[in-house]
């Protein structure tokens, strides 16, 4: 006698699609900073032995994180960042490579509280500045080639400087030396007038920094005199020597190889605070706080570096008195940034970078 | 009874199979974006087993909501930047058994590049542990009922103030009490810098600091005109009128309902920075330090620490001294960094918190 069953309909009705049941979606929230654990899902429910394969995809929200692993695991993630989102779906397949069922973990790691960064404001490459006659005294508008910027600068011959200043294209903003040994060839960039915002308030939230890039520099002229000059002045005072000025000087060392840092405001300022071999290239990056306080950096090469508040290479270039109810001083009448010649020295200015802490 | 053929034939193509979900989908959105609707793809299903679809979601990061029905449109409501959901919609049977799954994962991207004001310490002060009035001329460590935190206190008078008091209550906060003395201040200032992880001449430089003092209860009824509280930051120097004190006067006016508020360095004072408001019951004052020199100022009313407004419309601009070149010295870090709260001619309140937050 034939055994009995169930018609494959009465059965369908009470199996179909549910003999195979994936565990529970699995979430993970790691700490900034760590990482992912390994991944193992939990078995599915499969009473029938239907399945014979798994097929796990990691789907990446954010980040790039990769996995490995095989089966239910565990899975492996490596090259995970704070930041990273990452799914990984795991398919129970049949025999047939059907998908009976998914099982799913989500994972991701918290970015740090507070993570700001420097971000450029502007950035004006001066070797792709349009070539003019040599500046003259007062303001220009210095244009480009390749972009639609401008900035306008003032040029102050302090003290008799004689030399030129001469927008250069493939080369940059380029000082002779001239033949007074006790002048200063001033160039200030109006700032401020390249932000889209500079107030108070602005200058309160945010640190800027200003990059001013120097190449082909050479202090042999004179040696122990002749020098470069960089810094900040504030914007109603086209000149270094007058106003609130904070900048860096550089000049020769005496012994033909050195050059000497000191940091000075007007024309004042401090006894050499470096010794170092004579720098080609340098950048010279002065950092605002608060729109009152200069701090100074120099760096070798024409890379702009992160700036460094308080660093060991950053150098503070005195702070004014901040009396009660006071505006900042750099931003109350705008901001300039300028390079100099001093002193029969020669340089090239080749970029501008203005930065912010945001 | 009709007979059937034994399962075997059939049993392994009919058993959860004949209903299969569609491909997971996902969707990555960038900071500030939000997420369109989600409508998952149809489900294979020949015989028609699906009766229903239940929709869930597991919140991975924030709270966002999800509401829709049957294949969707699904919307998702309250998504911000750093979200990240997944969302399970089950097909189920008449029986309510769940035949298969699809699934939806979505992310708006967390922001990145951008500083914060991160909390350094927050000191609960109706948690301290309670204590008699705090010895005139002398530091105190105050304890806190719930947490090991301690923090040192200076508590001196100026002026005079021979029944004022500064009394650790817990349940209440730190009770100042300006007494019957009308041209005095009782000071307590505290060691801001020594409970902090890190200050060093790198981290003022490189970061604002906001301290704020949550100050409640105020009572200027003493002697309207005069009474009132203070609020500022000082060196190492404990008192309120010496060293780099920079501070803000909340001063009663003589009609006993309004005040005024005006800055002050030492002893020198600013103009009205508020001229005339209603006397505040509960404040924050908020100090601002940047760069470790420059002392800016707020005032909230209310309980709730404001978010620091650096330059800000309401807010004031203390100042800063001068540095010389090239030292390594800001006069709010090289002998570090006190705050200070104070009765003003018999002016009383509660100290109830303390926050200090960076920028970073």
């Amino acid at each position: 006698m034939m055994a009995s069953y169930v018609s494959p309909r009465t059965f369908q009705k009470s199996t179909a699609g549910a003999a195979v049941t994936p565990p529970a979606p699995v979430k993970a929230v790691v700490s900034a900073g760590g990482s992912f654990s390994d991944v193992t899902f939990g078995a599915f429910i499969d009473p029938k032995g239907l399945i014979a394969s798994y097929t796990a995809t990691a789907t990446n929200l954010q980040g790039t994180a990769t996995i490995s692993g095989s089966g239910l695991g565990p899975y492996t993630i490596s090259g995970e960042a704070d930041g990273e989102s990452l799914v990984i779906n795991l398919a129970a397949k049949d025999a047939s490579n059907r998908v009976l069922g998914y099982a799913t973990w989500a994972g991701t790691i918290i970015l740090p509280t507070g993570g700001g960064s420097w971000v450029d404001l502007v950035d004006l490459d001066f070797t792709d500045v349009t070539t003019t006659a040599a500046l003259p005294n007062g303001s220009s508008t210095l244009t480009f080639q390749s972009s639609v910027s401008t900035v306008d600068v003032y040029l102050n011959r302090e003290a008799g400087y004689n030399g030129t200043i001469t927008p250069t294209n493939g080369t940059g903003i380029v000082w002779t030396d001239g033949t007074d040994a006790s002048s200063q060839g001033v160039l200030l960039f109006d700032v401020d007038a390249l932000l889209s915002s500079y107030t108070v308030a602005d200058v309160s939230t945010y640190q800027y920094a200003i990059h001013i890039v120097l190449t082909n520099i050479d202090l042999s002229a004179v040696l122990g005199t002749s020098g470069v000059d960089a810094g900040l002045q504030r914007g109603n005072s086209p000149n270094s020597s007058a106003g609130n000025s904070r900048y860096l000087r550089t000049i020769s060392n005496a012994n033909g190889t050195d050059e000497d840092l000191r940091v000075r405001s007007r024309t004042g300022g401090s006894a050499v605070i470096v010794t170092q071999t004579l720098r080609p290239s340098k950048v010279v990056t002065l950092i605002l706080t608060a729109g009152q306080i200069v701090d100074v950096m120099d760096t070798s090469g024409t890379t702009p570096p992160t700036p460094a508040p308080g660093g060991t290479d950053t150098y503070n270039i005195g702070i004014t008195a901040a009396a009660l109810g006071y505006t900042p001083d750099f931003q109350a009448n705008g901001l300039y940034a300028f390079a100099s010649s001093s002193n029969r020295g020669v340089l090239t200015c080749t970029r501008l970078l203005v930065q912010r802490f945001e | 009874m009709a007979t059937y053929p034994a399962p075997g034939s059939w049993y392994r193509t009919l058993s959860g199979t004949t209903v299969e979900a569609p491909l997971p989908a996902s969707s990555a959105v960038a900071v500030g974006g939000s997420f369109g609707t989600v409508t998952f793809g149809a489900f294979s299903d020949p015989t028609s087993f699906i009766d229903s679809y239940s929709a869930n979601t597991l919140n991975v990061n924030l709270s966002a909501t999800v509401s829709g029905s049957g294949l969707g449109p699904y919307t998702i409501s309250g998504a911000q930047d750093g979200e990240f959901l997944v969302v399970t919609l089950d097909a189920q049977n008449k029986s309510g058994r769940v035949l298969t799954s699809a699934v939806w994962s979505g992310a708006i991207e967390k922001p990145t590049g951008g500083a914060a004001w991160t909390d350094l310490v927050d000191f609960d002060f109706t948690d301290v542990t309670t204590a008699s009035s705090l010895t005139v001329n002398a530091s105190t460590t105050l304890t806190f009922q719930s947490s090991p935190d301690t923090i040192d206190v200076y508590f001196s008078k100026a002026g005079g103030a021979a029944d004022a008091t500064a009394t650790p209550t817990n349940g209440t906060g730190l009770v100042m009490d300006g007494g019957t003395d009308t041209v005095s201040q009782a000071v307590a200032s505290f060691d801001i810098s020594g409970v902090l992880a890190s200050y060093t001449y790198q981290d003022v430089c490189a970061h604002t600091y906001a301290i704020h003092y949550v100050l409640e209860d105020a009572d200027f009824s003493y002697a309207p005109g005069f009474s009132g509280l203070i609020g500022g930051v000082n060196d190492s120097a404990t008192t309120w009128t010496t060293g780099e004190a920079r501070s803000i006067v909340c001063e009663s006016l003589s009609g006993g309902t309004d005040e005024r508020a005006y800055m002050r360095f030492r002893t020198a004072n600013s103009g009205n920075v508020i001229a005339s408001q209603t006397i505040l019951t509960d404040r924050v004052i908020t100090v601002l330090i940047l760069g470790g020199q420059i002392v800016q100022m707020m005032i909230t009313s209310g309980t709730t620490p404001p978010t620091p407004e650096p330059g800000g419309a309401n807010t004031y601009m203390n100042g800063g001294n001068v540095e010389g070149y090239n030292t390594l010295a800001r006069e709010y870090q090289e002998a570090g960094l006190r705050g200070f709260v104070c009765t003003l001619d018999g002016g009383s309140f509660n100290l109830t918190r303390i926050l200090v937050q960076r920028w970073q």
